[in-house]
């Protein structure tokens, strides 16, 4: 349950208020952060098993979606993400070389469901081999947030499917 | 592995590490399926009424664990495949075990859950979301008249565990396999 004053301010609650530019509500709960002992597990599980991941932070009270659409401040299920592109003017990028910096990397499932995101916080070539090397930040569910080359991310986060950005050029 | 050893890792940090990764509650279940020790457990439960005493036994020990109020119950994980899989195992026992952990403070996914089965939420005809499936239609068909009950979002979206078929090399635990049960 979420209180609000008389006035409509709010004070106190799961859900946070957030809305998309539109002013659709979008669902959202805040999760408790865990205990330190189970964060210091979680970063040693996610490292030793991700050779490119890199961590940033140890929390939990936020989910991957609200980290990329929430200002980290709670959790938004990945379910929400269509209606969120939609009102928020996202556009879908239609080649790798066209993604920058602060783009969405969404992350499907085999079955196509959206069950990660992550911003792109790097793109571009190496120049040892011409390849393009793509870095994401992104958080692990209640894991904490890492650095991490695109495709390399736990196998239940799916793979990487699209990008889509909210980029305006006038 | 003992049944003993097997709730043993069920309540460690690393499997609580190994299914926190994901980020909703139908995720979490679906890795929590594919986790061989979650298999073992739920083997157990089906071939002993002890194992599913035992099980039901250490949901009441971890529900009345004296908590830090800061932060969210760490024994969530567990709480929440052993609830899943008491459920699934027989339903009057997974009704109690919910009971308990809907009362135990500052969970998340095992929260989630213990009040999903405790309230499933009947619905009208029309669903609320688009995609949706009705779950359970009384009356003689499909017509637009008929009585649909929406229950139990979380399992809709999840299913619980039942033994269909041994050994079927595809299935996530080589001995058992998702079916919805609504």
């Amino acid at each position: 349950m979420t209180l609000y004053s008389p006035s409509g301010g709010y004070l106190a609650g799961a859900e946070i208020p957030l809305a998309t530019r539109t002013g659709r509500r979008i669902p959202n709960e805040r999760r408790m952060q865990r205990v330190p002992s189970a964060m210091l597990a979680a970063r040693d599980f996610v490292l030793a098993s991700h050779r490119t991941a890199r961590m940033r932070s140890l929390a939990s009270v936020y989910n991957c979606m609200g980290m990329c659409f929430a200002s980290r401040r709670t959790c938004i299920d990945p379910d929400d993400l269509g209606t969120i592109f939609r009102d928020d003017d996202f556009q879908r990028i239609d080649a790798i070389d066209r993604v920058m910096e602060g783009d969405v990397v969404v992350y499907r499932n085999p079955s196509g469901e959206v069950v990660h995101v992550g911003i792109v916080v790097r793109a571009g070539l190496v120049r040892a081999d011409a390849r393009r090397e793509i870095i994401v930040l992104s958080q692990w569910g209640g894991d904490g947030e890492y650095f991490h080359t695109i495709d390399d991310v736990n196998p239940q986060l799916g793979q990487p499917s699209e990008f889509w950005t909210d980029r305006h050029e006038p | 592995m003992s049944l003993e050893t097997a709730l043993t890792e069920i309540e460690s940090h690393n499997f609580a590490a190994k299914l926190n990764v994901v980020s909703n509650t139908r995720s979490f279940f679906r890795s929590a399926s594919r986790e061989p020790v979650v298999a073992e457990v739920f083997q157990s439960m089906l071939e002993s009424g002890e194992s599913r005493e035992e099980v039901l036994g250490r949901i009441y020990d971890l529900s009345r664990l004296d908590i830090d109020r800061r932060y969210e119950n760490p024994k969530d994980a567990a709480l929440a495949v052993l609830l899943w899989l008491t459920y699934s195992s027989n339903h009057q026992i997974g009704l109690m075990a919910a009971d308990l952990i809907d009362r135990t403070p500052q969970c998340w996914y095992a929260t989630k859950l213990a009040r999903d089965i405790l309230a499933p939420q009947p619905t009208a005809t029309t669903n609320a979301r688009s995609g949706e499936q009705p779950s359970q239609i009384f009356g003689p068909g499909n017509s637009s008249t008929d009585m649909v009950v929406m229950m139990n979002p979380v399992l809709r979206g999840v299913g619980t565990l039942r033994q269909v078929e041994i050994g079927k090399p595809s299935s996530p635990f080589n001995t058992v396999t998702w079916e919805s049960t609504r």
